[in-house]
C-alpha cells in the first residue's frame, strides 16, 4: 500500500447528534454528541484502526461513514461521491461497495435462513443471476472464508461462534465491497478463534484489496492489523497517525493514558510499565466539558499548572511530522516523560 | 511455609444432562496463599467460573458438587452448614460476577446494598455503613459518591455497576476476593484503576484474589501465579513469570500465540490454535487436546496425561510430551 494513495472514505467535520430525553424528573430534551466534529480520510487498501473507550462515538463513526447512520453535521464522501447528495436509489446502488461487520455473530444472522440465503441475499439485492450461478457464488464465498460447500444447507444454530462469524463475513463480502467496517468483529470471540479469524481479515484484505475501518477496544488487536489508527475521546479524534507511531510514542496525553493502560501478555514488560492512572470518569457526551474535552481528566494539564487555553478553546487536530495531534501543548506532551515505555511494549 | 489460605482437593462438579452426566469442573485441585494473587486462565466453556462458583458452594441447578474438598483456612466448605457458608459468601469471600445488572437489586439505591452487605456481616449502624459506602464508592472511582449513593443501579452506566460491585465485594475487608471477569467490560482506564485499588487492598490488608479471566494481559500483569484450564481441567500451573516464559503444555502455548504480543511482527498471520475446544460430552479418550495439538504421538490419543512437575517452582503440567522423558523440547 502506498501512502499517497487516493482517499476512498474522506468524513469532513462529521457529527452524529440524538436527541435524548433527560431521565428522571428533569423534563426537557437534550442532545447527546455522540460524534462531534470528525474529520479525517481512510485510504484505499489501507486498514484503518479506531480506538477508544465505550461512548467515545468509534461505532457511530464507524456507521455514519458507510451510510447506516445519516449525519447530523458535516460530510462523508465514498469514493468523491458526498452520501448525503445521493437519492434513496442511487445509495442503494453504492450500498454493496460498503459493508460491516458486527460483533455478535448471534444477533446479526436471522436464525430462521439457511446459509445459502443469508450469504446469497444481498447477491441477489445488487445483481440478477440464475440460481445456479448465486449457488456457485455461495459455495465460492464459503471456500474463501474457510467454511465447507456443506454448510450452505445449514442454519447459523448449528455453528459454532468463530464459525458464524465467518458466516458474517462472507454476507458481508457478497455484493463485492471496496469498503468494510470491521465493529467489534474478533471481541466476542475466544483467543483462539479470534487469532483465526484476524487472519481471515487480514489475508481477505490482501486478497480482494479491501479498505478495511477495524474498530475495537481492544488495543494489541488493533495494532497488529491497522496500518494507521484514529485516537477517539467525546466523539471527537484526539490524534491520528501510522500505527507503529502512535503506539511507540502517543503524543495526545489522553492516547498515552489510553495505552499505558492497555496490557500486554508478558510478565517482565508489565512489570518494568509505569501507567498514567487518570481520575474520574468520562464525562457524559451529551455535556462535553469545555475547551479541551480531555482536560478535566488531563495529566498533562495539571503538570502545567492548568492553563486558561485548556479550558477556554476547543483543540483542532494539527499535523506535524505525519503524525495529526488535537491538544494545545502538543510539543510539551511530546517532550513529557511520564515515564512509560510503550516503546519496549510496542 | 504456614498453610494455604484456600486448598483446593480433587473438586468436582457435574451436570447431569439427558445426554449423560458431565463433570465441567474435573478433579480440579490448587492453592492460594495468603496475599497471593491467582489468575484463573482459560477459554469459555473450560470450567473456570464452575470452578470458582463451585469453591463457595453457589452451582447453578441441576450442577452439584460430586468430591473433593475446599479448605478456607482449615474450614471445609464442602462439608459447612448453611449457617456457616452464610459467614462465608460476602463477609470472609469477596464476589464479583461478570454480569452487574443481574446482581443488584433494581429497586434500592446503592448505598443501602453496599450498606446492607457491611450492617449484616460486620454489625455497623445504618449511619456507619452508610459513611463507609460513600467512602467505598470513591475509591472505586464513581465521582460524586456523596450523590450517587443515593442513585438506583439504572442510574449507572454498565461499567459503574461493575465498580459497585466491586465495592460491595470488597466492604467487609474479605480475606479472598473472587473476580470472575470482574473487569473485563470495563473500559481500558478504567481497568486500570479498578486494578490498581485491588492490588493496593491485597498489599495493604493481605487480601488473596482469585482472578478469573480469558484476558492473558491481566494474567501477566496482575498476577502472582496463574492456572490454565481446559475442557474441565487444569492443564498448567505456576509462577506467571515461567509459565509465560516457557510454557509445558501446548494449549498454553497455543493461547499466548493466539494474541498479539511485544514480539509479534504487526500484519503477520497469528499461530492460531486450529479446530474448537471439544464437545463437553464427548471428551477425547486420551488428552483432551490431543485433536488440535501439533505435537501428538501415539500416546496422546490414548492414555490420560496426569498434572505432574515441571522443574519451576511449582510448576505443573498437563502434557506427555513434556514429561520427562517426553518429546518437546521447547514450545
Amino acid at each position: 500500500m502506498s501512502s499517497e494513495a487516493a482517499p476512498l472514505v474522506v468524513a469532513d467535520d462529521v457529527a452524529v447528534h440524538f436527541p435524548a430525553r433527560a431521565s428522571g424528573l428533569r423534563r426537557g430534551r437534550h442532545v447527546i454528541r455522540a460524534v462531534d466534529g470528525v474529520s479525517l480520510a481512510i485510504r484505499r487498501g489501507e486498514t484503518f484502526g479506531l480506538v477508544g473507550e465505550s461512548g467515545s462515538g468509534k461505532s457511530t463513526l464507524g456507521r455514519a461513514l458507510i451510510g447506516l447512520r445519516a449525519p447530523t453535521g458535516g460530510r462523508v464522501a465514498f469514493d468523491g461521491t458526498v452520501l448525503g447528495d445521493l437519492d434513496a436509489r442511487a445509495l442503494r446502488a453504492q450500498r454493496r461497495r460498503f459493508q460491516i461487520i458486527f460483533q455478535d455473530p448471534f444477533g446479526s444472522l436471522n436464525p430462521r435462513l439457511r446459509v445459502e440465503d443469508l450469504v446469497g441475499e444481498p447477491i441477489d439485492l445488487h445483481r440478477r443471476v440464475s440460481r445456479a450461478d448465486r449457488a456457485a457464488e455461495v459455495t465460492a464465498l464459503l471456500a474463501r472464508v474457510g467454511l465447507p460447500p456443506s454448510a450452505a444447507r445449514r442454519y447459523p444454530h448449528e455453528f459454532s461462534g468463530g464459525q458464524r462469524q465467518r458466516i458474517g463475513i462472507a454476507r458481508a463480502l457478497a455484493g463485492g465491497p471496496e469498503f468494510v467496517v470491521c465493529d467489534e468483529a474478533v471481541s466476542a470471540l475466544d483467543v483462539s478463534i479470534q487469532a483465526q479469524i484476524l487472519n481471515l481479515l487480514m489475508e481477505l484484505r490482501e486478497g480482494l484489496g479491501l479498505t478495511l475501518l477495524f474498530i475495537s477496544h481492544d488495543l494489541a488487536v488493533v495494532r497488529h492489523v491497522s496500518h494507521r489508527v484514529a485516537v477517539m475521546y467525546l466523539g471527537r479524534v484526539v490524534e491520528v497517525g501510522t500505527a507503529s507511531d502512535v503506539y511507540r510514542l502517543p503524543i495526545h496525553p489522553y492516547s498515552r493514558a489510553l495505552l499505558s493502560g492497555s496490557r500486554v501478555a508478558d510478565p517482565k514488560v508489565e512489570r518494568t510499565r509505569a501507567r498514567i492512572v487518570l481520575r474520574g470518569d468520562v464525562p457524559s457526551p451529551s455535556a462535553p466539558p469545555p475547551g479541551c474535552r480531555f482536560h478535566p481528566r488531563c495529566w498533562l494539564y495539571e503538570r502545567l499548572g492548568g492553563p486558561e487555553a485548556c479550558r477556554r478553546d476547543d483543540p483542532v487536530l494539527v499535523e506535524t511530522a505525519g503524525r495529526t495531534v488535537a491538544c494545545h501543548f502538543a510539543d510539551e506532551a511530546r517532550a513529557s516523560d511520564t515515564g512509560l515505555l510503550t516503546a519496549q511494549v510496542y | 511455609m504456614s498453610a494455604p489460605l484456600l486448598s483446593v482437593d480433587n473438586l468436582t462438579t457435574v451436570f447431569p444432562t439427558p445426554a449423560g452426566v458431565f463433570p465441567a469442573v474435573d478433579r480440579v485441585s490448587f492453592d492460594i496463599a495468603r496475599g497471593e494473587t491467582v489468575g484463573l486462565v482459560g477459554e469459555s466453556g473450560c470450567g473456570k467460573s464452575m470452578t470458582a462458583l463451585s469453591l463457595i458452594r453457589l452451582v447453578p441447578r441441576p450442577g452439584r458438587l460430586a468430591g473433593g474438598r475446599v479448605l478456607l483456612d482449615g474450614v471445609d466448605l464442602t462439608a459447612a452448614s448453611a449457617a456457616q457458608l452464610r459467614q462465608v459468601r460476602g463477609r470472609r469471600v469477596g464476589m464479583v460476577f461478570q454480569d452487574p445488572m443481574s446482581s443488584l437489586n433494581p429497586t434500592l439505591p446503592v448505598g443501602l446494598q453496599i450498606a446492607e452487605t457491611m450492617r449484616v456481616h460486620l454489625g455497623l449502624s445504618r449511619k456507619q455503613a452508610h459513611n463507609r459506602a460513600v467512602d467505598l464508592l470513591g475509591k472505586v472511582g464513581i465521582p460524586d459518591p456523596r450523590e450517587r449513593v443515593e442513585h438506583y443501579p439504572h442510574q449507572f452506566s454498565g461499567g459503574m455497576r461493575q465498580r459497585v460491585m466491586i465495592a460491595i465485594a470488597i466492604s467487609c475487608d474479605p480475606v479472598l476476593l473472587l473476580a470472575d471477569e470482574a473487569t473485563t467490560g470495563l473500559d481500558v482506564t478504567i481497568q486500570a484503576q479498578i486494578l490498581e485499588l485491588l492490588a493496593q487492598l491485597s498489599a495493604e490488608l493481605g487480601t488473596s484474589i482469585l482472578f478469573i479471566t480469558h484476558d492473558l494481559g491481566l494474567a501477566a500483569g496482575a498476577c502472582d501465579r496463574m492456572i490454565v484450564m481446559y475442557a474441565g481441567q487444569i492443564v498448567e500451573s505456576g509462577v506467571v513469570d515461567d509459565i509465560f516464559e516457557q510454557p509445558r503444555m501446548p494449549y498454553t502455548r497455543g493461547l499466548f500465540d493466539s494474541v498479539p504480543g511485544p514480539e509479534t511482527e504487526p500484519g503477520s498471520p497469528l499461530r492460531a490454535i486450529p479446530g474448537a475446544p471439544p464437545d463437553l460430552l464427548h471428551h477425547p479418550p486420551g488428552c483432551r487436546f490431543e485433536p488440535r495439538c501439533a505435537h501428538v504421538r501415539g500416546a496422546c490419543g490414548t492414555g490420560a496425561p496426569g498434572l505432574s512437575g515441571r522443574g519451576g517452582e511449582r510448576h505443573e503440567a498437563r502434557c506427555f510430551g513434556t514429561e520427562e522423558k517426553g518429546w518437546i523440547d521447547v514450545l
